[in-house]
């Protein structure tokens, strides 16, 4: 675990100029719209993964080097590699929510001239399913998106781990086409009405079971990451650096 | 003596490329110049020692402990110096210290500023920024801060101007005035290890070619230059890399045979550049007989 | 104690270093017990190899010029010293022979040679 802490800060140190301002920049300038009751927030849910992200290409094309000349192990650091990776992503699910919930009930926007206002309130209140979405199918959406997209790193970089980073556009395109065909077949199934439509799926009623749901799902999102983890620890055992 | 770093019998293949039975141990205390031609096998040697590369067979320790399992225990005691630096090109030298401190136990903060200074390496440029010689000296200021007991050294000279190499031997001249530490040194450059160096290792097409101290060296082989009748056909058959042209011949030769070699010839002694040379013809000169065979 | 290395000699470095440490010894400019410096302060100084210093001592403690005290190191040995006597009337003889075959060469004759002799150890 020390190793793995040590990694994550050597790593964080590397990246932190590069990505630290301008991901709280983000999440600042979210901050003040969800203020605002505009909801823009919710986007956070990909801003925290953009801290590690260049974290490789940083380090140049024979970066993974300093791993074989630092005392430490070497599944320390495909472990914190993962962390890097999904740690930020749930910190950035946690965010939607909040300024999700603070959009809601901020009213901050009434300070602007009536005109204004209005235009937010009537764009942005999802209370009356303004856009179509109801609130709850919001947070069902985020929940799904974190979910996936958690699941979809940690695949991408067990793949780029153990097939070679040379392999990633592949990968990432594998990947993407894979969860078009999904949608393509649901989509596919609801149409011809052996699946239900989507706003029938049976979901949790009560606020309890909504939160329930939210965490079982980011749940199986980390086990899955961390089955992934484990996959790539034990088979770049024996790599080379 | 203990040794500080003793290989034995290391195997190791690559597609198109070999290490065979690898051996060769450095005393504590002392300076090991690690030569041979670019893609003899020095690389992978050092990759081996540092559980980079896998090896298929034989055994490798460092300061008594081994390479494969002890790994850890070894770099927390082990200086690098490669060719390139590995770290974020716009960090300076003070987020470097903060970066790698927490992984050496024995971390000495003080003495990473006092190179530094020492060095003359800027507090506020971007290591990306560093000439060849500054980011060597980077290294070797990480490598003395947490009191390594061994510094490996990957080919540091490739690209260094004459000034920098020279800092490079009187740090390297400095650090080994402590008896306990040892210098394994990688050049294609034999110049830095003539003068410094207490042993050689001469690694050729993956394996060991020579291994000793240097006057071993110096005292086995010499070079011999004459007109090509004056040289009796059991001599020549001795020689090492023969080369003949026009007017005359030169070879290296093993000292043994100094006496058998008649006084019309000129012998010289050997430098490890032209040890090196002539290793590389009698190789070229062998593949072609080869190759007439064929 | 002054040594300089030719890297273009064809002497070996550590006679080189013999040589001159004998040379300033012989000559007093390094005093008797005066203490010499370690093996690896000495390597590290002319930037050589610690075998090659370590050569250079024994080398010169087998000759008798230097004396190696345990835990202290090594000092130029007392000049009443026996070895040394013997290595200083060997280096006399030398250049004293050379002097003859010179002389000789010349064509001068052995009083004339004896004379230029006497007039040196006048001065």
């Amino acid at each position: 675990m020390k190793d793995i802490l040590k990694m994550i800060r050597f790593d964080y140190i590397s990246v932190k100029s590069h990505t630290v301002p301008y991901v709280i920049g983000f999440i600042g300038i979210s901050l003040v719209l969800s203020l605002f009751g505009i909801p823009l927030g919710v986007f956070c849910v990909a801003a925290p993964i953009a801290i590690f992200g260049p974290v490789q290409e940083l380090y140049g094309s024979d970066s993974r080097k300093i791993y074989g000349i630092l005392p430490v192990r070497r599944d320390a650091v495909t472990r914190a590699s993962f962390l890097e990776l999904t740690v930020p992503l749930f910190a950035g699910e946690l965010l939607s929510f909040l300024f999700l919930l603070i959009s809601r009930s901020s009213k901050l926007y009434r300070i602007f001239p009536k005109s204004i206002g209005n235009i937010i309130e009537t764009l942005f209140d999802f209370s009356q399913s303004g856009m179509g979405i109801s609130v709850d199918g919001l947070y069902i959406i985020l929940m799904f998106t974190s979910a996936y997209l958690c699941v979809f790193a940690a695949y991408l970089e067990m793949a780029s781990k153990i097939q070679g980073s040379e392999n990633d556009i592949r990968n990432l395109l594998l990947a993407i086409s894979l969860t078009v065909a999904v949608f393509a077949v649901i989509t596919a199934l609801v149409k011809a009405g052996i699946l239900p439509p989507l706003q029938k799926w049976p979901m949790p009623r009560t606020v309890a079971g909504k939160w329930l749901f939210a965490v079982i799902l980011n749940i199986i999102a980390a086990g899955v990451s961390v089955l992934f983890c484990e996959i790539t620890v034990k088979k770049t055992a024996d790599f080379e650096i | 003596m203990e040794n500080i770093l003793e290989i034995e019998g290391l195997n190791k293949t690559y597609e198109g490329f070999s290490l065979k039975n690898v051996s060769f141990s450095l005393p504590k205390g002392y300076i090991m110049g690690f030569v041979g031609q670019n893609g003899s096998g020095k690389t992978t040697t050092i990759r081996s020692i540092l559980n980079m590369a896998k090896i298929d067979s034989g055994k490798i320790s460092v300061f008594g402990l081994d390479s494969v399992t002890d790994t850890i225990a070894i770099k927390e005691r082990l200086g690098v110096v490669f060719d390139s630096l590995y770290l974020a090109n716009h960090l300076n030298v003070k987020q470097v210290e903060n970066q790698l401190r927490p992984f050496y136990k024995d971390w000495n903060s003080d003495e990473y500023f006092r190179r530094i200074k020492e060095f003359d390496l800027p507090d506020n440029k971007k290591i990306g920024d560093f000439s060849k010689g500054m980011k060597m000296k980077l290294m070797a200021a990480v490598a003395l801060s947490h009191n390594a007991e061994l510094i490996i050294l990957d080919e540091p000279t490739s690209g260094l101007d004459p000034v920098a190499r020279d800092e490079l031997l009187d740090i390297l001249a400095e650090y080994i005035e402590d008896e306990n530490r040892g210098v394994l040194f990688s050049t294609h450059i034999t110049a830095d290890v003539e003068r410094i160096a207490d042993y050689v290792t001469i690694l050729h097409n993956g394996r060991v070619w020579f291994t000793g101290t240097k006057d071993d060296l110096n005292e086995s082989y010499a070079v011999i230059k004459g007109a090509e009748e004056d040289i009796p056909s059991e001599i020549k058959e001795k020689c090492i890399g023969f080369h003949a042209y026009r007017n005359g011949f030169d070879a290296l030769i093993e000292t043994v045979h100094l006496d058998k070699v008649p006084q019309s010839l000129h012998t010289e002694k050997a430098s490890i550049d032209e040890i090196l040379v002539y290793i590389a013809k009698e190789d070229k000169r062998e593949r072609h007989s080869e190759n007439d065979t064929v | 104690m002054n040594i300089i290395i030719k890297n273009k000699s064809e002497l070996p470095i550590y006679e080189q270093v013999e040589e001159q440490i004998r040379a300033q010894i012989l000559d007093g400019k390094i005093l008797e017990n005066e203490q010499l410096p370690s093996i690896r302060q000495l390597a590290r100084d002319l930037k050589i190899s610690v075998i090659t210093t370590t050569r250079v001592y024994n080398d010169l403690a087998d000759e008798g010029f230097i004396i190696s005290v345990a835990g202290k190191g090594y000092f130029v040995a007392p000049r009443n010293n026996e070895l040394l006597r013997e290595r200083m009337f060997c280096e006399m003889e030398d250049g004293l022979e050379k002097a003859v075959i010179n002389g000789r060469n010349a064509g001068l004759s052995d009083e004339e040679i004896v004379a230029a002799l006497k007039k040196f150890l006048e001065e």
